[in-house]
């Protein structure tokens, strides 16, 4: 586990900065020409330029790419100087084997915002323990081609890649799990019934984590977080059940330094992973590394929408007592 | 003097009519917000003096960035130069640079209200190396710096030797009218080291004479350093806030960074220290360092950060306002917008002190913490 690097915050970005969207795990290929063109038409109507990297579209028997294209492709999104921030353009199952050839000395001379979730989870937890740059977890350019239900997820993208201040973490309204990427009219929004505060208490750290699974392919290797001071981000898709959850969870809590982390903060579950709150309140309060440290779950991230954006490495204070809850992002 | 040697201080002693409000040096005190400027012109006055003395410049590196990896913070400027005195590759004349430093005697007792901080913590370092063949010329060249760089008479200076450094003694000796002060201090005074086993440095003091024309004041210092067979460089180290504290009267070397709001303090250790926090732990977030994990650098930046609230409790003095006066010495004194970091330490003090009055396993230094922010409340 690496030590903590000094802190390199990328430039935010406005209205008319340029987007390089990239596809370091699945293909472009894989989104449909409306979500797409969809997404192309939400991030230009807002005001961006976009360009797509030389290999986006490449595909392979796994719906991805070559390393040596993913690579370079990351690579001119880094050092091309025109460009202001990155997307990814959806996750996937391999972005873990780009770890061990970045160049982490061009990224930290080029920082810039580099946004995605999910399989990303491993790009940009590498990215921040090696050059100390914020990273951050939050919508896919393929997001962006949702036609309802995008607007909490762009406020928090805006408050988080745009915006300097502080600011809180409050729930959505509403929520949905349906695939909105098949029919974009027939949506289910369901209403939120806030955060479930299942460890009450205060903490303080440094953002680490995302999704679970992924998470986990950084186990023992150099591309894994320092866990000191942490506030660890925890979410999994509807591929993980009550039980793999479980053990991934006890399975980080083995690692060294686990002791660090201050405080968890999960994102919500998909229905199709049969989480629910009195399963998660069982996994948290059987285990006793847990129990001094304040956990909320059912937050606005992972793969149910909307998401909001939290930066890999920045900071965050998250406090909870029987009702209240205050997840305050402070450095991002 | 060369046009290009000319001195970018002001005021030199000749030809200046204010005497009743001037120093043995005909400066006064500058206003805080001149201080940035008055530090930099310093700086400046160096850069070029040994720069047209044929010496080349090496680019500073981030207080944190741990390039030695003997200390925690970079403390001198021998910490970026020690490659070429190992490695026997200090070029001639030499290479000069400026850079900042943090030492960091004051962390563990901020706390102490006893406890009234000579110096600050962070402070820009000046200084130069040569071989060691050149010693005698740049002893001369440090006091040619002083003398006709910075217009100090030669009877204002003074230099304090162990007698035993003969080959020092001999090079301070042949310098006209300098007044040499032997055998003063305890040996230890006169010896460094640098974190490198074998190697040792012997060295003489360059003092000035206080501005009230009574005592002298240690600016800075001549060292050469050596191993069992050989010596192996000459640095010369100046502090330039400890120059300009004697060249301007200042009360504190803290005045060359100063942190303006405190003024209503009347507890002047209290207010050094408040101060020093300040500027301690904006230097070091501008470098990147936050106050998070086991790292000794983290750890001692935590313990800058979180007496801030004490300063604050004892001052009366609310987060808003904490806020707006980190945000002006950080504006006066670097120089970036873009890593304006105020309102971010200002959220990490406020989160701290949330932490405190949450936990309930505090060390005793929280405790104390939490008490003085009760009585605030």
């Amino acid at each position: 586990m690496d030590t903590i690097k000094n802190i390199i915050k990328p430039k935010k970005i406005k209205k008319g900065a340029h987007i390089r969207v990239i596809a370091p795990a699945r293909s472009l290929k894989l989104l449909s020409e409306d979500t797409k063109n969809g997404a192309i038409n939400r991030l230009k109507e807002f005001g961006f330029k976009l360009s797509f990297s030389k290999h986006a579209e490449e595909v392979d028997e796994f719906t991805s790419s070559s390393i040596e294209s993913r690579v370079e492709d990351l690579h001119d999104a880094f050092s091309d100087k025109k460009v202001d921030a990155i997307l990814t353009v959806i996750g996937g199952y391999n972005s873990n084997q780009l770890l061990q050839y970045l160049d982490y000395e061009l990224i930290s001379k080029n920082p810039k915002i580099i946004c995605g979730f999910s399989d990303i989870t491993a790009l940009a937890n590498a990215i921040t323990t090696k050059t100390g740059m914020i990273t951050y977890m939050g919508p896919h350019f393929s997001s962006w081609g949702m036609k309802h239900g995008f607007d909490y997820s762009q406020t928090f993208f805006e408050k988080c890649c745009m915006e300097n201040g502080a600011f809180d973490l409050l729930p959505s309204e509403k929520w949905s799990d349906d695939p909105w990427y098949i029919d974009q009219e027939k949506r289910e929004f369901i209403p939120n019934d806030g955060y479930w505060i299942l460890n009450q208490g205060h903490a303080f750290g440094r953002v680490i984590g995302g999704n679970l699974s992924t998470f986990e392919l950084l186990h023992g290797t150099d591309f894994m977080p320092n866990m000191e001071d942490s506030i660890l981000l925890l979410e999994d898709d509807n591929e993980s059940l009550p039980h793999h959850f479980d053990r991934e969870l006890q399975s980080l809590i083995h690692q060294p330094g686990f002791s660090g982390v201050k405080g968890i903060l999960i994102g919500r579950f998909q229905k199709g992973s049969k989480m629910t709150r009195s399963l998660l309140n069982k996994i948290i309060s059987t285990k006793k590394e847990l129990k001094n440290i304040p956990v909320i779950a059912n937050l606005n991230f992972g793969h149910t929408t909307p998401n909001i954006t939290l930066p890999i490495g920045g900071s965050v204070e998250m406090s909870s007592g029987k009702e209240e809850v205050k997840i305050r992002i402070i450095e991002h | 003097m060369s046009e290009t040697l000319r001195s970018n201080s002001e005021e030199k002693e000749q030809g200046l009519s204010r005497e009743s409000q001037q120093n043995i040096y005909c400066r006064e005190k500058f206003i805080p917000e001149e201080a940035k400027q008055r530090v930099e012109a310093l700086i400046a006055d160096f850069k070029n003096y040994y720069s047209s003395l044929g010496y080349k410049e090496e680019p500073p590196v981030s207080i944190s960035s741990g390039v030695d990896p003997t200390v925690r913070f970079i403390g001198s400027h021998i910490s970026v130069l020690k490659p070429y005195l190992v490695e026997n590759r200090v070029p001639s004349p030499g290479l000069f640079m400026r850079q900042d430093c943090i030492r960091t005697q004051n962390a563990d007792r901020l706390l102490d209200d006893d406890y009234h901080p000579n110096w600050g913590s962070y402070f820009p370092s000046i200084g130069a190396i040569t071989p060691p063949e050149r010693l005698s010329e740049s002893c001369n060249e440090a006091f040619d710096f002083f003398e006709k760089q910075l217009g100090i008479s030669i009877e204002n200076i003074l230099v304090r030797i162990n007698s035993s450094d003969a080959d020092l003694l001999k090079a301070c000796e042949q310098r006209s009218g300098l007044a040499i002060e032997k055998d003063s201090r305890k040996p230890e005074y006169y010896k460094h080291k640098i974190g490198i086993e074998g190697i040792k440095g012997r060295s003489f003091n360059i003092a000035l004479r206080d501005h009230d024309g009574r005592g002298f004041s240690d600016v800075g210092n001549i060292i050469i350093f050596e191993d069992a067979q050989k010596q192996l460089v000459v640095e010369t180290a100046l502090g330039s806030t400890t120059i300009l504290k004697q060249l301007y009267g200042l009360d504190h070397v803290q005045d060359c960074t100063p942190v303006i709001g405190l003024d209503g303090i009347k507890n002047e250790a209290i207010r050094r220290k408040f101060e020093d926090a300040i500027i301690t732990s904006t230097a070091l977030y501008q470098d990147g360092l936050r106050p998070f994990g086991q790292h000794n650098r983290n750890r001692i930046l935590k313990q800058y950060v979180r007496s801030l609230s004490y300063f604050r409790a004892k001052s009366g003095i609310s987060i808003d306002g904490l806020t707006q006066i980190i945000s002006a010495f950080e504006q006066r004194e670097f120089l970036n917008p873009q890593e304006q970091n105020a309102e971010v330490i200002a959220e990490f003090v406020r989160a701290f002190e949330n932490d405190v009055f949450a936990r309930k396993d505090l060390t005793e230094d929280e405790k104390k913490i939490k008490k003085s922010l009760k009585l605030l409340v």
